[in-house]
């Protein structure tokens, strides 16, 4: 009790109210921007699973904690044996997206099916912020959470092998390798998180969509690499002889080249990666840098139509997004 | 001032529904009571007023500012209590309040201390680091009027605010909002297809039919017309009643009771001479007063009382 207390009155539920007195509010008001970035950052946190309980917080974490394994072991390797990196900065996100699939499968839904479930978003739409606002908030929190989740182990890796890096050109040579890799990373980002979005925008129950992204992004990986096995032809294994040759004892300036299996894609090989957001990202980085070292065909020609899809399929899917939330009702 | 004002508001849908027609409304602060039937436009004109639905004709005014063109500003001084469930079960009152104090323009820490504030005023201090899951649904209205009451709105629209309650919490809420209208002094309208119910603590009541206005006016200026005195008698009613038209009075009856209109206070005098002169076993004299529902009747067929207004008598 406090001794301000002026008036008590029980209520139906047998706790009491202590009236000491009602003060107006004469602080600041933040106006929309404001608010957008506020909504931004609980997001962000959200997409981690802070601010919520600690059960919101093992898949994202944990997840993360395994994105980060390879870049430890990668570091330990380069400080240890020397060398390059056994997995490029480029062919990181691919090689995880098992981890990343799961990461965006409960993300996205945490940050949009909820409030979708219990019905929240007149509580948010009877507040300054306007309908695109909060999935604008939204998408941004979920693109940032990808870029953090895919370029903080590139980070972590860049400043553990730059720091066993011994010259000048070596910490040059990371950060140019680097570059395209932070590149792949934000394309997932704008990629995923309105694709994500959309799909757990469309219910209210998580588990579900969960599920939903998580059969969309591996079916279309599965699609996409039967495509490719499909429209792939090798000249055969290579003759045993060939590979191992006495010249394999002489040193590594009089190795003969090592024996490199021809192998030819058809069109259905290098247009397979389209239905494969993954391989559009991939695709993609593969016809902008020109890259050599690709995880799937070079789709030579077709590079600008997998860019081109990429840029489309994610303004479609934040067109969807902004379309989807018009049309939720209010009051 | 008028802190909300419509001028021949017209909403249609695209369907050719007409969800609301030239209504035109001045709304004073104080409690306000919205009365009409589901269907009738209440919630039309709410989303109107908080600039989510642009009306098809005329314009309305909230706290001065246009809703059409201001709506953002309407809505960062206007709370929102929405009719329907609307709180997550896994985050603590405080929480939830927190974050849309943040979502109403508030800073980081004024929306935590405004949170704990408005919380506090609606009763659930001790409970607001609980997990809204675990509330009843008297505490679960209470939050939501909480999250209304952050950041010390100008005007509170509450929409049927005693949805789902019992009784002892109904009467709770309603005292909490008379509090909030009267202590606080915050413009309140409260939708609510009870009349009954919100009449109690209203100061005026707007009635909407059909999307059209059907009547508004001060509480008192409705109820207080036709004041009436009811008289029990365990027997000899009607020789009272004959006695009584004796005097000139009209006397009706109802079920056991006789309704005498209170032209002056001479009436007084005479009933109770009446039955001292008859020596009849009075057992309760009440004065009555029009139920407000009965003032927005058509048929205005019923008897003047259902609710007993006053307490009893004895001789």
């Amino acid at each position: 009790m406090t001794t301000t207390s002026t008036t008590a009155a029980s209520d139906g539920n047998g706790s009491v109210i202590h009236d000491i007195g009602y003060k107006p509010y004469t602080g600041t008001r933040l106006g929309r921007a404001h608010i957008v970035r506020a909504l931004y950052f609980f997001s962000l946190r959200a997409a981690f699973g802070f601010g919520r309980s600690a059960r919101a917080r093992i898949i994202p974490l944990a997840t993360f904690a395994l994105m980060m394994l390879p870049a430890a072991v990668s570091i330990y390797k380069v400080a240890d044996v020397g060398g390059s990196l056994p997995l490029p900065y480029t062919h990181y996100a691919y090689n995880t997206s098992l981890l990343f699939f799961l990461f965006v499968a409960v993300a996205a839904p945490e940050l949009v099916s909820r409030d979708l479930r219990h019905h929240t978003l007149p509580l948010y739409f009877s507040r300054p912020l306007r309908r695109a606002d909060y999935p604008l908030a939204k998408l941004l929190a979920l693109a940032t959470a990808i870029v953090l989740f895919e370029g903080l182990p590139l980070v972590a890796m860049y400043l553990g092998t730059i720091a066993s890096s011994t010259s000048g050109s070596g910490v040059w040579a990371q950060t140019r390798d680097l570059v395209p890799g932070l590149l792949v990373a934000l394309a997932y980002g704008l990629l995923f998180a309105p694709l994500t979005l959309l799909i757990a925008s469309t219910t209210g129950r998580r588990a579900l969509a969960t599920g939903a992204i998580a059969i969309l992004l591996l079916a279309t990986t599965a699609i996409s690499h039967v495509l490719e096995s499909v429209g792939t032809h090798g000249d055969g294994p290579p003759p045993v002889a060939v590979t191992q040759g006495p010249g394999a004892q002489q040193g590594p300036d009089t190795n003969p080249p090592p024996f490199k299996e021809t192998i030819t894609y058809n069109g259905i090989a290098r247009n397979g990666g389209l239905v494969d957001p993954l391989r559009l990202v991939e695709g993609t980085r593969i016809w902008a840098f020109h890259a050599t070292d690709g995880n799937i065909p070079d789709p030579q020609g077709a590079g600008g139509l997998y860019a081109a899809e990429l840029i489309l399929l994610t303004g479609l899917t934040a067109g969807g997004l902004y379309l989807r939330y018009r049309k939720v009702g209010v009051a | 001032m008028s802190v909300i004002e419509t001028r021949d508001l017209g909403k249609r849908y695209p369907g050719g529904v007409t969800a609301l027609t030239g209504l035109t409304l001045a709304v004073e602060p104080g409690i306000t009571g919205l009365v009409g039937a589901n269907g009738a436009g209440k919630s039309t004109l709410i989303k109107i007023l908080l600039g989510l639905l642009d009306p098809t004709e005329g314009s309305a005014r909230v706290l001065g500012h246009d809703t059409r063109t201001d709506g953002e500003l309407i809505r960062a001084r206007v709370g929102y209590m929405p009719e329907h469930d609307c709180l997550p079960p896994d985050v603590t009152a405080t929480e939830l309040v927190t974050h849309l104090g943040r979502m109403t323009g508030l800073p980081a820490t004024a929306a935590k201390e405004q949170a704990a504030e408005a919380l506090r005023h609606v009763g659930l201090h001790e409970e607001r680091y609980r997990q809204i899951g675990t509330f009843s649904t008297g505490m679960k209205q209470r939050v939501k009027l909480a999250q209304a009451l952050v950041g010390d709105p100008g005007l509170l629209l509450l929409d049927e605010p005693t949805n789902g309650l019992d009784p002892a919490g109904r009467d709770a809420m309603l005292a909490l909002i008379h509090r909030i209208g009267t202590e606080f002094g915050i413009a309140v309208m409260v939708a609510s297809h009870l009349l009954s119910e919100i009449e109690r603590i209203c100061d005026h009541l707007v009635a909407i039919e059909g999307g059209a206005l059907l009547r508004a006016a001060s509480l008192s200026s409705m109820t207080q017309n036709v004041p009436w005195l009811a008289i029990e008698v365990e027997e000899g009613g009607d020789r009272l009643a004959a006695h009584l038209a004796a005097a000139g009075i009209t006397v009706h009856r109802e079920e056991r009771a006789l309704l005498v209109p209170v032209g002056s206070d001479a009436v007084f005098d005479l009933v109770r001479d009446a039955i001292a002169d008859l020596g009849l076993p009075l057992n309760r004299m009440e004065h009555r007063r029009h139920h407000v529902e009965e003032l927005f009747a058509t048929g205005a067929t019923r008897t003047p009382a259902t609710e007993p207004r006053a307490a009893e008598a004895r001789p």
